[in-house]
């Protein structure tokens, strides 16, 4: 183990002040098993920059060494495994990205048996001329059978990190805001418009991705008001946080930009903190915006240039030397050579010697550049090679040198003689490129613009505004200026004026006099594209100038095309600094300009998101509500197994000891037939409905007639689709003249619920009924077998005599000391009664009915029994039985539609289509089985010879069937065709085990056919 | 009318690019139906309206389709920054 003096000293790249970093606070951390040390205010990319860490991982196709080119969101290569424990495991998680904390462990998401020393790279250099674009295409998809064993092998060579094996222990959650004005973006431009959105008193949310506030002047060396610029974003903030109408979020990303200014934000909370997360807080949140204005400051993203070897670590972005050396006081190199074909990759340089380390040479692709940067660079005595390139840069594991070249005035040819230049660290600026991503979610595709040398953002229906260098501005006194006007006009759209106009603060910058820059995208090599040293244009999917050029010549012309077939823009960092480049190149190798070829367009999100945040709060019990009866408790405690009807929980069955489902039953079945059993009905849908036309209105919507129901009545109604389609069905009572009580199917109570209001409101808005769901008002239990009536008759003073409360009757009373509606309904073909009391006397009533019930022993049964006992008596399912496809005539319940009803009913014209009116639809019937022990499967297919050839012709199938106890039989309904009129004809069931079972055709009434049972 | 007129009627719908009048729910809160002229291309809503009104867009709606009249002042207003590419 190191001493902590040791782990200090390696900070080999740490300069000895400067820097947002706190030196008193030493983090220790861990990568591929090394221990180091950083400071708090790191990223872990500084950290392992200053720790002269070169390779951060292997390279997706090729496993080349690949380091830190970036210092931002951007970044392609710095993708890294983080987690100390299983369940804290975290893949692809950007190192320019992830605060620094004690205990941090990563290693990289690729590489075996280590990123430093990788076998797969062997495999690479040799197979590497082998590994074209569309390779995997070509090489494994065939044969096509071994595409799964072959996928194998790739995903574990080339995989980008792992997911954890066990559950998430982390806290996430969802939060909404309704902001006025929504800045995305704390950089200069978005802190100056949510300065002028703030003052003009609208409310404003500001976010931003970084850990701090500033964007570009986190590191810039510009000043505002004559102050370094840091101080001018520190007074922002400041007033900012004054203000009780701004809400600000840093770490913080706006992952998703969605119609009508309604946007996702991913907030970090406890990222930076350890993966061990404090108590009772939240890792992750996600904020859901829906703002009236937008402003859009999201900055640019600084482009590479392409040369060859450019993936070799050392390779990097410009502007994020400037950040490493301004933010963490890490120089990540000693020697340095600048390529760049405009002014600000001057800056690179000029902060790199002030740091004290070597500037070798800036390579500049321009002729004569005469900004103010280049001079200041002479000034300073560093070497100016103009227009020329960094054509090649060699070395193994970090770069040790250049190949400089002078080119042609537009970029496309070396023209003399190459020059060697030593060094460790080659930074290249190909000038910016907005960053568009969020304009683009809402449809609005962005805009080739030549100025700019970059996409911008396009026209849009949103109420939103750009500002800031997303709009292809590089000067800080126009973002500033623009953010001001952006965030006013904003809070103006919102209905907020600014009092006093905002004055755009005085600023001053190193270029002030700017030469303009050189479009150029990709360095000349002296050999051509495809036969020099590979030039990458994407490094995480490790695409190639050449593979882009290979895909064009392939007749790839659509620039989404290209993208899908060279995975360009693909994976973590979706290309956010090789798309132009590669675009530029699909343009060129087409011979059509970049505006011609197009951009792809991008979804959310911008970046990454953890499915925890996706989901919230909103996991296990949480994930879906679950619905409970008021008998639940009661169920449990007596061995109920529950099955899923919908959202609700309803008891399967109860088991009792050592017993079988087939056994429970059974003895379920038998106890209600001989004696009495009790069923919990409570989540059957209830629908309340009032109003002088209520009873018109069910006569419009049920098929059967309801003119004469009358109050203390019941009547079974059903509801078709216009289509004449069965859509549910359930027995409704008459509680008043003008009052009904509905019932549904337990899964389709919400459906039928909408179904009247739709019809009342759209269709007869002049009809006076009102709709209400009661179902949870209510406990329903039914009870049913032919003792029933005695077991009422103890719990209630009310004359339940056949004479007095005749089938289909409902009356009130008082039942074990509770009001109560009592129905005399049977689902059962039962002597039965459903008795409903007010949902909180449920399981009161519920224990007085099993109390009563002792002497009879009264038999809770569940929804299993209860499919079997209906099926006896011929009572369909809707949704079981029928499948949206069954007339009530194909069910043969002609008898529930009554076509004389004066005003039509909603099913009436579909039900009269030629089609349904054919007499061979498949009709519901009864099947009994030759052998009555057979075992039919619910799905079988009907033919009517089984020794027909394969394909044998269906004529329908089994949609119910069971052993029933009572009948010591199998029973069965299925739908075949011309059914009704073959009753004791056979048909076949071939199985998938090549058995064929026998059957009749018959009614679907098996018991009790004159209803002598449920009259009694 | 026919099965073939009620077949359209039932099972027909218009996928209209741009302006096109629709009915929406609010399912998770207050039941009532409305009515919203909405631009298919863009996802403009240019207004709601109850059952029982008129729809204040006809077939040529002022706004849209590709964007409100708003939306291009604005980009005038705020454009790029022309002097200062990069």
């Amino acid at each position: 183990m190191m001493s902590w003096k040791q782990l200090k000293v390696q900070q080999r790249n740490r300069l000895d002040k400067g820097g947002r970093i706190n030196r008193q606070k030493p983090v220790v951390f861990q990568f591929d098993g090394r221990r180091l040390m950083g400071f708090e205010g790191d990223t872990l990319a500084s950290a392992l920059l200053a720790n002269g860490v070169d390779v951060v991982g292997r390279s997706f196709k090729y496993s080349r060494p690949r380091g830190i080119m970036t210092a931002g969101v951007e970044e392609p290569n710095a993708v890294l495994q983080i987690g100390s424990t299983e369940a804290t495991q975290t893949p692809n998680i950007k190192a320019t990205e992830q605060s620094l904390y004690n205990g941090l462990e990563c290693k990289p998401v690729n590489g075996w048996p280590s990123a430093e020393h990788d076998v797969m790279g062997v495999v690479g250099k040799i197979g590497g001329a082998l590994m074209t674009p569309g390779f995997y295409y070509k090489t494994f998809m065939w044969p096509k059978s071994q595409w799964e064993n072959y996928e194998k092998f790739i995903r574990k060579a080339a995989g980008l990190g792992r997911s954890p094996a066990v559950p998430d222990v982390d806290r996430y959650d969802h939060m909404h805001h309704h902001p006025d004005v929504m800045v995305v973006g704390g950089g200069p431009a978005g802190l100056a418009a949510a300065l002028c959105a703030a003052r003009s008193g609208a409310r404003v949310l500001l976010a931003d991705e970084r850990s701090e506030f500033g964007g570009s002047l986190l590191h810039s060396s510009e000043h505002i008001d004559g102050k370094p610029a840091m101080e001018w974003v520190e007074e922002a903030v400041a007033e900012l946080s004054a203000h009780a109408n701004v809400t600000m979020l840093t770490r913080a990303t706006v992952n998703g930009y969605h119609d009508h200014n309604f946007l996702t934000i991913s907030e970090r909370r406890t990222d930076h903190l350890g993966d061990a997360v404090p108590a009772n807080t939240t890792r992750q949140r996600l904020h859901k915006i829906r703002a009236a204005s937008v402003v859009l400051a999201t900055g640019a993203h600084e482009r590479p240039l392409v040369y060859a070897n450019n993936d070799l670590p050392g390779c990097m972005v410009a502007s994020s030397l400037s950040h490493y050396i301004h933010r963490f006081a890490v120089v990540p190199g000693n020697r340095l050579v600048v390529m760049t074909n405009n002014d600000s990759g001057y800056d690179c340089a000029l902060d790199w010697q002030a740091a004290g380390r070597e500037v070798v040479a800036i390579v500049d692709t321009r002729k004569s550049p005469d900004g103010t940067v280049t001079d200041l660079a002479r000034e300073r005595g560093i070497t100016l090679i103009t227009g020329s390139a960094v054509i090649e840069a060699k070395g193994r594991k970090r770069v040790s040198g250049v190949l400089v070249a002078p080119i042609n005035a537009t970029g496309t040819f070396v023209v003399g003689e190459s020059q060697w230049l030593g060094c460790d660290t080659v930074a290249t600026s190909g000038g910016w490129s907005p960053a568009v991503h969020l304009s683009c979610h809402t449809g609005s595709r962005p805009v080739w613009s030549e100025d700019v040398a970059g996409f911008i953002p396009g026209p849009t229906t949103e109420q939103r505004w750009c500002a800031g260098s997303i709009t292809g501005s590089r000067n800080l006194a126009a973002c500033l200026g623009q953010g001001g006007e952006a965030g006013s006009q904003a809070a103006q759209a919102a209905g907020f004026t600014l009092g006093t106009a905002w004055k755009v603060p005085s600023t001053t910058t190193r270029n002030t006099v700017k030469c303009d820059a050189m479009p150029l995208f990709i360095a000349p090599h002296t050999l051509p594209v495809s036969r020099a040293p590979k030039q990458f244009v994407d490094m995480q999917n490790d695409v190639t100038a050449a593979g882009i050029e290979m895909s064009t010549r392939e007749g790839f012309e659509s620039i989404e095309h290209v993208k899908r077939y060279t995975a360009m823009g693909f994976g973590t960092d979706q290309g956010k600094t090789g798309n132009i480049n590669g675009m530029a190149i699909v343009a060129n190798s087409l011979n059509k300009s970049i505006a011609e070829t197009g951009t792809t367009v991008f979804r959310p999100n911008y970046t990454p998101v953890s499915f925890g945040v996706v989901a919230g709060a909103h996991t296990d019990l949480l994930f879906d509500p679950q619905r409970f009866t008021p008998m639940h408790r009661w169920h449990l405690e007596h061995g109920a197994e529950f099955e899923n009807v919908g959202q609700w929980k309803r008891p399967l069955y109860y088991k009792q000891g050592d017993e079988t489902l087939e056994q429970a039953i059974a003895r379920e079945q038998l106890a209600t037939r001989n004696g009495v059993g009790v069923l919990d009905a409570s989540t059957l849908g209830k629908i309340d409905i009032q109003g002088k036309d209520a009873r018109e209105f069910l006569g419009r919507v049920y098929t059967n007639a309801w003119a004469k129901l009358a109050p203390g009545r019941c009547r079974y109604g059903l509801m078709c689709g216009e289509d004449g389609m069965v859509m549910d069905d359930g027995v409704t009572s008459c509680l008043a003249d003008n009052h009904f009580l509905m019932t549904t199917t337990s899964g389709g109570a919400a459906r039928v619920l909408s179904w009247l209001e739709i019809y009342h409101q759209t269709e007869w808005p002049e009809m006076e009924v009102f709709f209400n769901s009661v179902t949870d008002h209510w406990a329903t239990m039914s009870i049913a077998g032919p003792d029933s009536r005695k077991l009422l008759e103890k719990l209630t003073d009310l004359d339940v005599s056949a004479e007095a409360f005749g089938f289909m009757d409902w009356k009130e009373a008082v039942v074990a000391g509770v009001p109560a509606r009592i129905f005399r309904i049977s689902f059962t073909g039962d002597l039965s009664y459903e008795i409903n009391v007010p949902a909180h006397y449920g399981l009161q009533v519920w224990e007085a009915l099993f109390e009563a019930g002792e002497e009879f022993n009264l038999t809770p049964y569940g929804t299993e029994t209860m499919h079997v006992l209906r099926a006896e008596k011929g009572f369909i399912i809707v949704g079981q039985d029928t499948d949206g496809s069954m007339t009530p005539i194909d069910l043969n319940h002609g008898w529930a539609v009554v076509d004389s009803k004066p005003f039509s009913y909603i099913g009436k014209r579909g039900m009269k289509r030629a089609d349904c009116l054919r007499s061979d639809r498949k009709q519901l019937v009864g099947l009994l089985t030759t052998d009555p022990q057979a075992d039919l499967p619910e799905g079988a297919q009907a033919v009517r010879d089984p020794n027909q050839a394969i394909p044998m012709t269906m004529v329908g199938h089994v949609t119910s069937s069971y052993h029933s106890a009572y009948l010591d039989r199998r029973i069965a309904m299925a739908v075949i065709r011309d059914g009704l009129q073959r009753m004791g004809e056979k048909v076949y069931f071939p199985l998938a085990n090549g058995e064929v079972v026998e059957a009749q055709i018959c009614s679907t009434v098996f018991l009790d056919a004159d209803s002598q049972r449920q009259k009694s | 009318m026919t099965d073939e007129q009620w077949g359209e009627f039932l099972y027909y719908r218009k996928n209209p690019r741009g302006l096109h009048h629709e009915l929406w729910v609010h399912a998770a809160g207050c039941r009532q139906y409305f009515n919203v002229a909405r631009n298919t291309q863009t996802y403009e809503i240019y207004c709601t309206y109850r059952l029982d009104e008129m729809p204040e867009f006809g077939d040529n709606p002022v706004v849209g389709p590709t964007g409100s009249a708003l939306n291009k002042a604005r980009q005038a207003d705020v454009g790029i920054d022309q002097e200062s590419g990069a």
